[in-house]
């Protein structure tokens, strides 16, 4: 996303366009980042439901992996995983 | 010429008779010595249908604010009045009104803060207010704050920034004076229909108020706003001049009194500049070069304009109603000192604090102002920068 | 001994003529004195209104602050200093509109504090607009019309919030009214005396009369631990208006919860002999 500059600002604190928070790229926040083990995972979708954000990536009603440039690192996924298949690892420890 | 139709209103009278002119969509508003009667005498205009507008009561200036930035984020022409610790309780929203580029404006009549509780006048509530980003008109008389009033809605409303214009608690706002209002409909066709910039009932056209903007952008929409303010000057003095096309009155950035050829000048908001002028009078007549400059708009601060009036003078002496605890001078001493600082041969400027809680000023005070200005253009010798005038050694 | 007059000053009460705050003035000074409470150990916390003027008129520790706030002054003088009794009076304006969220989240705190609300249905000081308990319907100088909102009813929220001690009297009775303070300053907890009061200058509906009309007394058979009959009381308004303790539970205050309040005042420990190393060496 490009950031505009100052003379590029709507006047007033607006946001002008709608469904923007996607061109928002908030995956800089994270401290722990959610790992998936595809070998455990039953694409029970529980993970995609409780994302605070949408940040699961789904296709044909499975489980992708996840969208590490808008996920936050909130541990949601993890702690809702009925098989244990996401742990959360520190950045930079990978 | 037609016949001029003069009434005698009080301040607040006159306050609350431009509001009904402007008729505006909202007003939401809570008591507060001495503003209360603003409130009160438009309500009766809302119960006699004589407006259209929705007034809300509400249970705090906090409240009586947000309403007010709500109503406004909603497209309405939206006003309200307070005073002090009213305006102290907005503190917050003023923020929010001026960020969010809400052209909301409010009558402020100046009280002066607590502690001690205190219900008369001096201008710590507004010079308190004076970074929020509203727009600052200030008012001599009555007549002022009316005519202030309505160019408020026309300024307010080209600019996108909310506007408040003061005037003194009690000695404007409760002092009976013959004024000169404006016909209904001549107040109508000044102030115009209300076009916002863009409005949340606008189902249309979805925006968000108000967003989160973090270090990577908040930065940016503040420097934007701060570009908002130049526009106020030139905006100020279109509207003026439309103005006195009605009137005959003529409004400006600062009115200036025996000022041209002036060699020792005085700076003061407000009522005490009527006292001041008389002073001028009595000195002039000594054949004393003494003038006066009453600023008008004192945010955004008018600094061009300012630099070009007061650079010839010699000595300044600026009567601040207002301190700064643990600052340098009151206010608007700081500010027309630092206005001056490039000029060549700057002349010497001092401050003279008075007044504060009501502490009535006597055109005694004032000539003792002189006294010590003419002191200082004599011996070139500055005792106390700031002094503090009125208050009991 | 401690006598009416020892809590009497030279300050001459700037309220009209037969205004029910007289009364309201006399009987906390003769509650206090029944109680042989010395003046320097009463602290009286105001905020804005005529009804927060009250304490300018008692020769004792005195904090006028702003509108709507005392409660939140008097709790942080509870807390610093616990042997203190701390009374907040101001009106129902300041009490129950402005300061409405201090009122509400000290009542769930039960600081043991006691908060004496004259409340005469209008705002005095500002000269006659509708307040929180204005009736429906009234008329005023700015509501014109009629208050539009139903008023806010402090015994019921305070009920409803389990307030430790809600009570409430008449001016018009000074026996009672006298009886009412000393058991809301005896409980332990957050004590609310809501004391109607009429204001003879801005409220003619709600005057003398008309609360001596319709106010009568809670007798013995009534029980103020039934918090669901209490509730019922609360919601009496109108023809008839119950006068009296309303609620009492014996919930913890918030200060027996703090184990730092157990042995002295939090004023009165030294800030020594703490070894904070640990949690310094995070920022190191």
């Amino acid at each position: 996303m490009k950031l505009p500059k100052w003379k590029e600002m709507p006047e007033g604190i607006v946001i002008l366009e709608a469904g923007n928070a996607q061109e928002y790229e908030t995956g800089s926040w994270r401290t722990f980042r959610p790992v998936v083990d595809k070998s455990k995972c039953i694409n029970c979708l529980f993970c995609w439901i409780y994302c605070p954000d949408t940040s699961i990536i789904v296709k044909d009603e499975k489980m992708e992996g996840i969208d590490y440039a808008h996920c936050k690192g909130c541990g949601i996924c993890s702690k809702v995983c009925p098989v244990k298949a996401i742990s959360m690892v520190e950045e930079g420890s990978l | 010429m037609k016949t001029k139709n003069l009434i005698a209103l009080e301040g607040n009278q006159a306050i609350a008779l431009a509001m009904k002119q402007i008729n505006p969509d909202v007003v939401a508003a809570y008591p507060i010595t001495p503003q209360t009667e603003i409130v009160q005498v438009f309500s009766e205009y809302v119960a006699n249908g004589e407006v259209h507008t929705e007034f809300v009561t509400v249970e705090s200036e906090h409240s009586a604010l947000s309403a007010c930035i709500g109503a406004s984020a909603a497209g309405a022409r939206t006003m309200t009045a307070t005073s002090s610790q009213g305006l102290a309780l907005m503190w917050e929203m003023l923020y929010i009104a001026s960020g969010a580029r809400l052209p909301i404006v409010m009558t402020v009549v100046n009280r002066a803060l607590s502690s001690p509780i205190n219900i008369h006048c001096d201008h710590s509530d507004a010079m308190g207010a004076r970074d929020s980003g509203w727009v600052q008109l200030w008012s001599e008389t009555a007549q002022e704050a009316y005519d202030n009033l309505i160019q408020a809605i026309r300024i307010a409303e080209s600019v996108n920034l909310p506007v408040m214009v003061n005037m003194d608690g009690f000695i404007t706002s409760h002092a009976e004076e013959v004024i000169e209002p404006l016909d209904d409909e001549e107040v109508k066709h000044f102030v115009g229909e209300y076009r916002p910039l863009r409005s949340l009932l606008d189902i249309e056209h979805p925006f968000t108020v108000g967003p989160l903007a973090l270090q990577d952008s908040y930065f940016e929409f503040k420097r934007s706003q701060a570009e908002a303010y130049k526009r106020v000057i030139p905006v100020l003095k279109r509207v003026a001049d439309e103005f006195s096309k009605i009137t005959g009155r003529k409004y400006d950035l600062f009115e200036t009194y025996n000022l041209d050829d002036a060699e020792i000048g005085l700076v003061v908001l407000n009522s005490t500049a009527g006292t001041a002028k008389e002073v001028i009078d009595v000195l002039r007549g000594e054949g004393k070069k003494v003038g006066l400059l009453k600023p008008r708009l004192f945010r955004p601060l008018p600094v061009e304009e300012l630099r070009e009036a007061l650079s010839k003078l010699k000595v300044i002496g600026v009567m601040d109603r207002a301190d700064t605890f643990g600052g340098f001078g009151g206010p608007l001493f700081t500010d027309i000192r630092s206005i001056l600082y490039d000029v060549p041969n700057r002349p010497i400027v001092t401050d003279y604090i008075y007044g504060l809680g009501g502490r009535d000023v006597t055109t005694e005070q004032i000539f003792k102002v002189f006294e010590n200005l003419e002191n200082i253009y004599n011996t070139g010798k500055v005792e106390s920068l700031v002094s503090y005038v009125g208050v009991r050694e | 001994m401690v006598d009416i007059k020892t809590y009497d000053n030279d300050q001459i009460p700037a309220w009209c003529p037969g205004c029910g705050n007289f009364s309201i003035l006399k009987s906390l000074k003769q509650a206090l004195a029944e109680l042989d409470i010395p003046p320097d150990r009463v602290l009286m916390v105001s905020g804005i209104g005529q009804a927060a003027k009250a304490p300018h008129y008692f020769r004792c520790n005195l904090f006028n602050g702003l509108h709507g706030r005392d409660i939140s002054v008097a709790v942080g003088a509870k807390i610093a200093n616990h042997n203190l009794i701390v009374i907040a009076e101001s009106g129902d304006g300041n009490t129950y509109g402005e300061g409405g969220n201090h009122f509400i989240h000290n009542i769930r705190r039960n600081v043991n504090i006691k908060v004496f609300v004259h409340n005469n249905q209008i705002y005095g000081l500002t000269k006659g607009q509708a307040s929180p308990t204005s009736d429906l319907g009234m008329k005023t100088k700015v509501q014109i019309d009629g208050v539009l909102s139903p008023p806010f009813n402090p015994i019921a929220v305070a009920i409803a919030l389990n307030a430790s001690f809600v009570a409430r009297s008449f001016s018009g009775e000074p026996e009672h009214l006298v009886a009412m303070m000393k058991s809301a300053i005896t409980h332990k907890g957050f004590a609310l005396l809501d004391i109607l009061q009429p204001c003879v200058t801005f409220n003619r509906i709600n005057t003398f009369k008309w609360y001596k009309d319709r106010v009568y007394k809670l007798d013995d058979s009534y029980d103020p631990t039934d918090r669901i009959s209490a509730f019922e009381k609360a919601l009496e308004w109108g023809d008839r208006i119950p006068i009296g303790v309303i609620y009492v539970n014996n919930r913890p205050t918030y200060e027996e919860q703090l184990s730092q309040l157990k042995d002295s005042p939090l004023f009165k420990i030294p800030i020594t002999g703490i070894d904070y190393s640990d949690i310094l060496k995070e920022f190191r």
